[in-house]
């Protein structure tokens, strides 16, 4: 049985460009039942030990984190205390900076909204960098909903970070909402990381997940690609032999979605094979979906659409499968 | 400024458009300011130049995101309103991250000290050392853009300010 915690990733406060408290982003997030919310505001830590402080006591808890805010895109670190000076990033060796960030202590990093518009409208916001060496990010900000379309990229985000992954890279798929301010479109992706029962700690018997930390277990699931975006329903996926199970659970209640919602749509499963197959299936069961996978297959990833395949049905996405030697016996 | 009479400094500087880059001054600030204020302010934010000229650049930055090759005059006016001059500031003490102001403001201020911080920075117990002002320039839209940044350090908690 799988466990899905909602996770919002990407935030601001007024301690950068943000409007909005410390307190007052923690209330919103309170009540908007984010489960786990990460501080990143642009180049700064300031609001870390405030935003911990507001929310204890509350079912919300915070990932320490920052928007490196460079020049020649945005770098989201994860678990992180301080600022890491990006003076001497040069863009064709980013690598150098990312293991810098990592040295400061980051134990993720993300790279946010690579598609958004960049010059002459939005400086820097586009990614520029040239990651030779992709798995060194730990995640990609699929979608973002800060800029709204056309700005933000987010379809080119979503097929890069697909291609990447299809190439046999590692890296985990986020969305961010990228709060500055209260938001006035509410209908947008959330985060979901997808956990295990219990986690297997080395030396240790095993640990319920449930006295694990929500946070831990969000930047686990974001190390074991085990993350998605979505709006309402949440996907697990298994792939063992020449079969993948796609499990859909509809009782999440985001943006009112439900097991009547779902079943008065019309799901539709995309699954991308690292072949070049696509396989596309209206679904008759809206809880299960079973797919026949050729032998020739190692990477795969699942998009879920609502009454049609166009980019305005996406439900979810950054679902991903890899076929390694256990999954094959 | 009569909370601020122990160390103060002002630098100032002119930036031509297209300019890039980062601006590092170092201080060494006196053992005895405990408190440090920094207001840092430029001028010429928005677009002076050839609007015709800017406008075909967002169309084009437009197109790269637009799958059906195709936007709107609407569409670029509105992505032109985004065009404007971005410097922001980091803070560091001794080598260590006290924060920074990164916001859209002409005029950016911080008061930082041992109990107290302003939005942006942590508290810091300052007791002499190297104090790192970095100015990022992401973006200057005009030629002549000019910048001003002051320091000022207080013995106390710069309460009179």
């Amino acid at each position: 049985m799988s466990r899905f915690i909602r996770a919002e990733l990407h935030n601001h406060t007024n301690e950068s460009d943000g409007s909005l408290s410390v307190k007052e982003l923690i209330d919103y997030a309170a009540a908007q039942n984010f489960e786990v919310m990460a501080l990143t505001d642009h180049n700064t830590v300031s609001g870390h030990l405030k935003a911990i402080r507001e929310a204890s006591g509350r079912n919300l808890e915070i990932i320490p984190g920052i928007e490196l805010t460079t020049m020649f895109g945005h770098l989201l670190a994860l678990n992180i205390g301080r600022w890491v000076d990006d003076t001497m990033l040069d863009p064709e060796r980013p690598e150098l900076y990312l293991r810098a960030v990592r040295h400061a202590g980051a134990r993720l990093i993300g790279l946010a909204h690579p598609f958004c518009i960049g010059e002459p409208i939005m400086v820097g916001c586009r990614n520029s960098m040239h990651f030779r060496y992709p798995e060194e990010l730990d995640y990609i900000e699929i979608y973002n909903c800060g800029a709204g379309d056309p700005l933000s990229g987010n379809m080119q985000a979503l097929e890069w970070w697909e291609e990447l992954v299809l190439q046999g890279y590692r890296i985990a798929a986020v969305s961010g909402i990228d709060l500055h301010t209260l938001p006035r479109n509410e209908n947008v992706f959330t985060t979901y990381a997808e956990t295990p029962d219990s986690i297997q700690v080395l030396g240790d018997e095993g640990k319920d997940a449930e006295s694990v930390p929500r946070a831990e277990l969000v930047m686990d699931a974001i190390m074991k690609q085990k993350t998605f975006i979505s709006k309402g329903p949440r996907l697990s996926a298994e792939w063992k032999g020449e079969w993948l199970k796609v499990r859909l659970d509809h009782s999440s209640g985001y943006l009112g979605w439900s097991e009547e919602k779902a079943r008065k749509s019309q799901l539709l499963l995309q699954v991308r094979q690292d072949t070049g197959r696509e396989w596309r299936e209206k679904l008759t069961n809206p809880d299960l979906a079973a797919v026949r996978i050729g032998p020739d297959v190692s990477h795969l990833v699942i998009r879920l659409y609502q009454d049609t395949y166009e980019d305005s049905h996406l439900l979810a996405a950054g679902v991903q499968c890899h076929l390694d030697e256990e999954a094959k016996q | 400024m009569s909370g601020f009479q122990h160390f103060q400094q002002s630098m100032s500087g002119t930036l031509n458009r297209g300019f890039q880059g980062h601006i590092l001054y170092t201080f060494l600030i006196p053992e005895e300011v405990k408190t440090i204020r920094i207001a840092f302010r430029f001028n010429k934010r928005e677009w002076e130049g050839n609007t015709e000229s800017l406008r075909n650049r967002c169309r084009e930055a437009l197109l790269q995101n637009v799958p059906q090759q195709y936007v709107t005059d609407d569409e670029v006016t509105a992505a032109m309103g985004h065009v404007k001059g971005e410097i922001n500031l980091s803070v560091r003490y001794n080598g260590r991250e006290i924060g920074g102001m990164h916001r859209n403001l002409l005029l950016k201020e911080g008061v930082i000290g041992p109990d107290l911080a302003s939005v942006g920075f942590l508290p810091t117990r300052f007791c002499g050392g190297i104090l790192q002002l970095d100015l990022h320039c992401l973006h200057i839209v005009n030629d002549k853009t000019e910048y001003e940044l002051k320091v000022c350090g207080a013995d106390g908690n710069g309460a009179a300010l």
